[in-house]
């Protein structure tokens, strides 16, 4: 387990390491001057060799890389250009926002897709099985901002149950908050839920038919007994490899959705700062949205080799 | 009928219509997608613009139609470069004799796949500007990786058939080997796993363009379409519902094919196209 762990971490830290690298690489290597891009065709000189100098751009790549990784490393990302704000704090900001409605997104789609899929694959091939499957299918298929500026269609114009957008903070008080945040969420979990149902439903089917399952009920259990005592478990290894790998992408989703509600989260930010070229507030976002992609997937490695002692060995 | 051909034939009818009609708007349209009149904004659907005019008066249906090319396109392109680039790599990690190069290509596929298409799109427009190409690229490089890992599994349940290994007594090289054997026998799982990621890459378009990074605003695009009609939601509901439909239609109609695909080459793997589909 100690040789799985170790090897597993440098495979981590390897990879944070290389996607760093091309993150860096992306926006300020290969463009060519990333004070030209900042500062627009029609700046002139002296602004550009000005920005130059406050951003080191006269340095060497690999100076100018090293210089910013370890900034990182100490928790500076570098001052944002337009807001004049370390981007650290910008970010811890609207972070406030965007991991509370990534959470709130997991625990709805958790929510919908155990019960529903479980339900669903314990009944294969009945009416109620197909309703499900077939709305899955929909689900699916549902673009989550065309799903959100719906759900704001109806739940927040035509009925007013809940605000069409915006967030007045959480000093407005934690009830409000949620509110703002509940149709957001609901729009990034039911696209998700239904992926996680169908994986549920298959995974609790496919489960049904192992010879464990048999032995189980030949020593007198029912069906439904022998799925919940044996089963059960065994189904959820596969949705948590998808479980994993749908809670960075609620992240990356919540980018799209955060701009259909108008909510200042990182989306709206990272949003913001590509429009008005601030690339070092960028170059922060996507940094840290990449590290957690990595860092989600590093843990669910993690999860597996703990579960399944059969996984701690080399990939062949 | 055999097993899932019900599917592929609804759903192949459903997208061929709409590839039909994106044809069609190359050379004519309802209404010119472009002309505006001011005058005759935020109409109803009418005898005269059968799903209504947008807030400068232009027709909805003209913009659809003539948005579906640009749409379908990026996606397809999208998903063709990370097939072209996938196979290959996936083919030469599964069969390589050295298991550091295997090693070296899974891990820089790992790294790509660290990058959603979305903050694949973003950083590639940080750095080098917008445009509908920015899509295609980001589709295309989040897809390699998917290609790389699909086609190495397959391939290595392929390498271990006495087919292969009567191949390799014949003195085939590997190389011949990867193209003439292993990968017609692996084309039907890699055509279904296209099928996944091109409805994955028409999503993914839309997404792009409604945040403004696809294809430059005045082109008609469906995702740009949705963005616009969001600001006049409350004085014209029906302009949002329109372009939102043609997408959940054309992924569904792409979904139901490769569902019907799935079905007929291994009715057993019900949970596959769940997994494919995470990865959006």
């Amino acid at each position: 387990m100690v040789r799985f762990f170790l090897r597993r971490s440098c495979v981590f830290l390897l990879t944070l390491f290389v996607a760093s690298l091309a993150i860096f690489a992306m926006v300020e290597i290969i463009p060519g001057d990333p004070a030209r891009t900042m500062l627009g065709l029609n700046a002139s000189d002296e602004a550009v060799a000005a920005l130059r100098t406050e951003l080191n751009l006269n340095q060497s790549g690999v100076r100018r890389y090293l210089a910013w990784i370890g900034g990182i490393c100490q928790g500076d990302f570098g001052l944002s250009y337009t807001y004049r704000t370390p981007a650290i704090t910008l970010i811890a900001e609207r972070l406030a926002i965007t991991l509370p409605l990534a959470l709130y997104a997991l625990i709805l789609t958790i929510g919908i897709a155990l019960p529903l899929g479980a339900f669903a694959g314990t009944r294969e091939g009945t009416a109620a099985d197909r309703l499900i499957t077939l709305a899955s299918q929909f689900g699916i298929a549902l673009p989550n901002f065309w799903f959100a500026v719906m759900l704001i269609l109806i739940f927040a114009l035509n009925l007013g149950w809940l605000p069409a957008g915006g967030f007045d903070g959480w000093e407005a008080g934690i009830a409000q908050g949620l509110a703002h945040l509940t149709l957001p969420a609901i729009a990034l979990a039911l696209p998700q839920a239904s992926i996680l149902l169908r994986v549920m439903r298959g995974a609790l089917i496919e489960t049904a038919r192992q010879d464990y399952i048999r032995t189980a009920r030949a020593k007198g259990l029912s069906r439904d007994q022998a799925l919940w005592r044996h089963g059960f478990a065994n189904a959820l290894i596969p949705v948590l490899t998808i479980l994993g790998m749908q809670l960075s992408f609620l992240i990356a989703g919540a980018i799209i959705i955060e701009n259909v509600f108008r909510l200042p989260g990182l989306g709206r930010l990272i949003v913001q700062a590509i429009n008005q070229r601030d690339l070092i507030l960028t170059e922060a976002i996507i940094l840290l949205m990449v590290a957690l992609v990595i860092s989600v997937s590093f843990l669910t490695d993690l999860l597996y080799g703990a579960i399944d002692p059969r996984l701690r060995r080399q990939r062949p | 009928m055999k097993r899932g051909q019900s599917q592929i034939i609804i759903g192949g009818v459903v997208l061929g219509a709409i590839i039909l009609a994106g044809l069609l708007s190359l050379i004519w349209t309802p209404a010119d997608p472009l002309a505006m009149a001011i005058n005759q904004r935020m109409q109803m659907p009418s005898a005269g613009a059968w799903l209504g005019t947008d807030h400068f008066g232009r027709d909805i249906l003209a913009r659809l139609m003539a948005a579906t090319p640009l749409t379908l396109s990026v996606a397809f392109i999208g998903v063709s470069i990370g097939f072209i680039g996938g196979v290959p790599l996936g083919l030469t990690a599964a069969l390589t004799p050295r298991p550091l190069i295997g090693q070296i290509l899974m891990r820089g596929g790992d790294v790509f796949f660290a990058f959603p298409i979305l903050i694949m799109a973003m950083l590639i427009t940080a750095g080098f500007g917008g445009g509908a190409w920015v899509a295609i690229l980001a589709i295309g490089f989040f897809n390699i990786p998917v290609f790389l890992r699909v086609t190495r599994a397959g391939a290595l349940g392929q390498s271990h058939c006495t087919y292969i290994q009567s191949a390799r007594l014949a003195g085939k090289s590997t190389a011949r080997i990867a193209i003439e054997h292993i990968f017609p026998n692996i084309a039907p799982l890699l055509i279904l796993q296209a099928s996944i990621q091109f409805s994955l890459g028409v999503l993914a378009e839309a997404g792009l363009s409604y945040l403004g990074l696809g294809a430059s605003p005045t082109t008609p695009s469906w995702g740009r379409m949705l963005a616009d009609s969001q600001t006049l939601m409350g004085l014209a509901p029906h302009l949002a519902i329109a372009p939102g439909v043609v997408i959940v239609v054309t992924v569904l109609a792409i979904n139901l094919i490769a569902e019907g695909l799935r079905q007929r080459l291994d009715p057993r793997q019900q949970n596959l196209l769940g997994r494919g589909q995470a990865w959006r």
